[in-house]
Order: structure tokens, then C-alpha cells, then sequence
């Protein structure tokens, strides 16, 4: 999701910034809200890209 | 049967019997293959931490025999009802007495559900379970506004749900606040909270949208578990009071509603009155409902789940669209919220879990989104079903799991499935459900 769906590339870039920044957050921040700290990246990512990082923009027919 | 279905029937059914047999063959290997890890072998960690195991293969093969036995009559049945299409004429008495069952059916339904506490007055176990069904009636119409109406599938709203409960109780145990204060506070709460949700979805379609309206509930409930000195964290918030019937309680002593009343006092008064509360406040959902599908806001949100893309290009405000459905089934979740905690005395975070959040999702989508109803219908089944299950332990989720797989067969599209206009010109017409195109996000 963070990758943006149906991009592979796009899925193992989600997968390793995730574990990234849970790791990180956990090591220099409070280790109970590593979760909120993900679900808060992707929430933060997905506001300025719509479609995820490497997410193809989705075309729609009218 | 009737004619039309009568003569492939008897033709097609002989030289067919080597193909059901085929088929069920391959469902059984299917299954032995599948269940030969999951049932065949059980293991256990003994005693020195090393791994035992036992084989039950009388198991296996009883569940393998059973798939087999099984598929043959899927496909037996699926040949007696003949192919999909057939048409059925159903007598025209038949249809007619349909017709008025199915116009009697909410009518019915409220009226006993008004009388349920009379009825059952001294079993205290069905008015329990009414009010929980009650509950997740009031959470099945709250989401069917955002999800039903606006077609913003959203797998988060237990959040609401959560933040409506959590309001009452911080504010009932710490400023003394009464319900009827804190309900409307819980509601605008819950409903600031449902703005704050919707800000970040805007402009996310189907699956994205799924997944961030999740990731919020779980960060609400995240945030309830881990900022113990406001919450309390996992040992939740106790000594929640009590509702009380417009300022007078209803205690035993002489200043409660029993004494002013001059009746004897029971504790079933206290489960009656919450029955009735919940009641009024579902049906307040309802009502509300109804009432902004009629609006140019509710006709909007029927708009914007159809096609966003010609909405926007009719000119309708689809930010504040979207904001206004986020904002109005947040605040129906954080009434049920605040109810759910004054009726238990005590909530903790494990209330609040994503599985709650599937469950109401579940009953919106059983019952036919858009449908109120349906809605109704479908949180008396599942919860009632899940209820009446219970004498059979083990075995309760994979009969309750049947029972919902054999709905959707049935039912592809709910409950209720066709939806009526909400709008129309001379003629009372309901459009079929394969006639509406749901659109995404």
C-alpha cells in the first residue's frame, strides 16, 4: 500500500521503509507507538500521493 | 419447477453422473491436501519445550468423506435448479401476499421491538441480547451513512466508536458529568474526530481509502493503550455512573425513580431503560437518516457513491460532501460509544479492536449498503445467530461461517439488495441492483 498497489518495486520500497522507521522510532522514541508512528507515515505519504510511492496513478473512465 | 426448466432437467441428468463424480473426486483430494497438515497431524509443545504430535486420521478422512458426500449434492441441487437464467413464473397470489409481507416487515419489526422488555420482562438474558443487537443496529446505521450512502468504504469506524465511549467516561468520572450532558459532547467529539479522519482520504479512491480509515482505528486504539494517564491504558476506565432517567436515578433508595414512581423497585428496571435508550437512539439514527437522504446533502452523498467524477463535474462540493458523511456516522458511533459505556460500567481498549470494526462492516455489507432494513435485519441475524450458536462450543464460528457463506450465495448483493430511489418522479420504481453501478472511494 505504501508502494502503491499493483508495483512491485513499489511493494519491497513500502516493506523497507516500514521496518525502517518502526526500528528507528522505537530505537530514539517511545517504543509503544512505533505502530501509530507507521500507520502515521503511511497516512502522511498517502495524503501527497495519492496512489502510494511508486503507485501507477489510477485512470478513470467516466 | 415449471415447464421452461422441466425437460434439460430430466435430459441432462444421466450421462452427468461421471462429471459429479469427477468434480466431487477433485474437491476431496483438494481437501485431503489441504486439511491433511490442519487436521491429520496435531502437535503440542510438551512438557521439556520439545514437540509432540499425534496423527488423527479417522478425523481426516471422516472431513474428506464429508467434502466428498458434500459436493455431490452441491451438484446435485445445482442441477435440479436448473441453469442460471431460468425463468420462474411465480403465481400471481403467491406475488401478491409477497408484495405486503415485504411492505409489513419494518412495521412488524418495530412493534415487537417495542414490546420486547414486556414480553420478555423476567429473562434477563434476551433483553441483554436485545440491547446488544440493538447496539450494533445503531453502529450498522451509523456506518451505513458513510459506507452505504457515500460509498466511502470506511474499516476503521470502531474509532468513533471508541472515542464516543472514552469521551462519556472521562468526563462522567472526571467532572461528574451526567448522560444526558455528555451524549451530545460524545457525538460532536466523535464527529470532530470523523472531520480529522476525512482530511487525509480526500482524495484516495477504493483501496487506499480502506486502508487509511483502518490504519486510523488502529492508531485510536494505539493511542487509548499507551497514554495511561488519561486513559489508563489497558486497565480502562471503571466506576463509569450510571444513566439516569432525566436526573432521577434508578436506585433502591428513596430519592430513586422507583420510590418517586411508587412501584417496587427491580434491577430489571435499570436493563429495561437501557433497552429504551438504546431504542430511542437507533431509531433517532434512523430517523435522521431518512430525513438527510431526502436533503440536497444526502442526495449528494447517493451522488458521490455512484460516480465522484460527475459529481465534481455537476458542481457539487466533494470535499465538504465527503467531510459531512465522515462527520455525521462518526457522530451516530459516538452516541452508540457513549451508550455502550454507561450500559457497561467499564470499558478497556480490547473493546475497541479492528475485529469490531469488520463486524459492522460485515452487517452493512449483508444487509445490502444503502438499505436500512436491511441494515436491521442483518445485525439481528449475525448477532442473534452468534447467540444462538453458543450451545455449540467448538464448532459455533465454522457453523456461523456456513451460515454467512450460504447468505452471500443466496444473497449476492445483501439482504436487501435492490435499492429505491431515493428521488422519484410519478411512478413507484425500484431500480434493480444490476442497473447500479457502484462507483469507488
Amino acid at each position: 500500500m505504501l508502494g502503491g498497489i499493483g508495483s512491485l518495486p513499489g511493494a519491497m520500497l513500502g516493506g523497507l521503509l516500514i521496518g525502517l522507521i518502526e526500528t528507528l522510532w522505537s530505537a530514539y522514541f517511545s517504543v509503544e507507538y512505533k505502530d501509530v508512528a507507521a500507520f502515521s507515515i503511511l497516512i502522511i505519504v498517502l495524503i501527497f500521493l495519492p496512489t502510494g510511492l511508486l503507485g501507477r496513478p489510477e485512470v478513470e473512465k467516466v | 419447477m415449471t415447464a421452461p426448466a422441466a425437460e434439460p432437467k430430466l435430459a441432462s441428468r444421466a450421462p452427468d453422473v461421471a462429471f459429479i463424480f469427477k468434480k466431487a473426486l477433485i474437491s476431496a483430494l483438494v481437501a485431503l491436501v489441504l486439511f491433511s497438515l490442519m487436521i491429520g497431524i496435531r502437535t503440542e509443545a510438551g512438557p521439556a519445550g520439545q514437540l509432540i504430535y499425534w496423527t488423527r486420521f479417522g478425523d481426516l478422512a471422516a472431513v474428506v468423506a464429508a467434502v466428498f458426500g458434500g459436493s455431490i449434492v452441491v451438484e446435485l441441487l445445482r442441477q435440479w435448479w436448473g441453469p442460471v437464467g431460468t425463468i420462474r413464473v411465480v403465481p400471481p397470489s403467491v406475488q401478491s401476499t409477497l408484495a405486503v409481507a415485504r411492505r409489513a416487515i419494518a412495521p412488524v419489526l418495530l412493534i415487537f421491538t417495542f414490546l420486547v422488555p414486556v414480553i420478555f420482562y423476567d429473562q434477563r438474558y434476551i433483553l441483554d441480547l436485545g440491547i446488544l443487537v440493538l447496539t450494533y443496529v445503531m453502529l450498522g446505521w451509523g456506518l451505513n451513512v458513510v459506507v452505504g450512502l457515500a460509498g466511502l468504504l470506511d474499516l476503521g469506524y470502531v474509532a468513533f466508536y471508541a472515542v464516543g465511549a472514552y469521551s462519556y467516561a472521562l468526563l462522567a468520572t472526571n467532572f461528574g458529568l451526567s448522560f444526558w450532558v455528555c451524549l451530545p459532547l460524545a457525538g460532536i467529539l466523535a464527529a470532530f474526530w470523523g472531520v480529522l479522519l476525512g482530511f487525509p482520504v480526500l482524495r484516495l479512491r477504493g483501496d487506499y481509502l480502506a486502508i487509511v480509515t483502518l490504519a486510523f482505528g488502529e492508531i485510536i486504539r494505539l493511542v487509548i493503550i499507551n497514554w495511561q494517564s488519561l486513559t489508563g491504558g489497558p486497565n480502562g476506565v471503571s466506576g463509569i455512573p450510571r444513566p439516569t432517567f432525566f436526573g432521577i436515578p434508578l436506585t433502591p433508595g428513596d430519592d430513586g425513580l422507583a420510590a418517586k414512581l411508587g412501584i417496587e423497585f427491580s434491577p430489571t428496571h435499570r436493563i429495561v431503560f437501557l433497552f429504551y435508550l438504546i431504542l430511542a437512539l437507533a431509531l433517532l439514527t434512523n430517523w435522521v437518516t431518512i430525513r438527510l437522504r431526502r436533503l440536497p446533502i444526502g442526495r449528494a452523498w447517493e451522488a458521490l457513491r455512484e460516480d465522484e467524477v460527475a459529481c465534481r463535474a455537476l458542481g457539487i462540493n466533494t470535499t465538504t460532501t465527503k467531510l459531512t458523511a465522515f462527520a455525521t456516522g462518526a457522530m451516530f458511533g459516538g452516541f452508540a460509544g457513549a451508550f455502550f459505556a454507561t450500559r457497561q460500567g467499564f470499558i478497556s481498549p480490547e473493546s475497541f479492536t479492528f475485529q469490531e470494526s469488520a463486524l459492522v462492516l460485515a452487517i452493512v455489507v449483508l444487509g445490502g449498503m444503502g438499505s436500512q432494513l436491511g441494515v436491521a435485519l442483518a445485525a439481528l441475524t449475525m448477532i442473534g445467530g452468534f447467540e444462538l450458536f453458543r450451545g455449540l462450543d467448538q464448532y459455533r464460528m465454522l457453523v456461523f461461517g456456513l451460515a454467512m457463506v450460504l447468505l452471500m450465495i443466496w444473497r449476492p448483493r445483501g439482504l436487501i439488495g435492490h435499492r429505491a430511489p431515493t428521488v422519484f418522479l410519478q411512478h413507484n420504481q425500484a431500480i434493480s441492483s444490476d442497473l447500479v453501478k457502484e462507483g469507488h472511494g
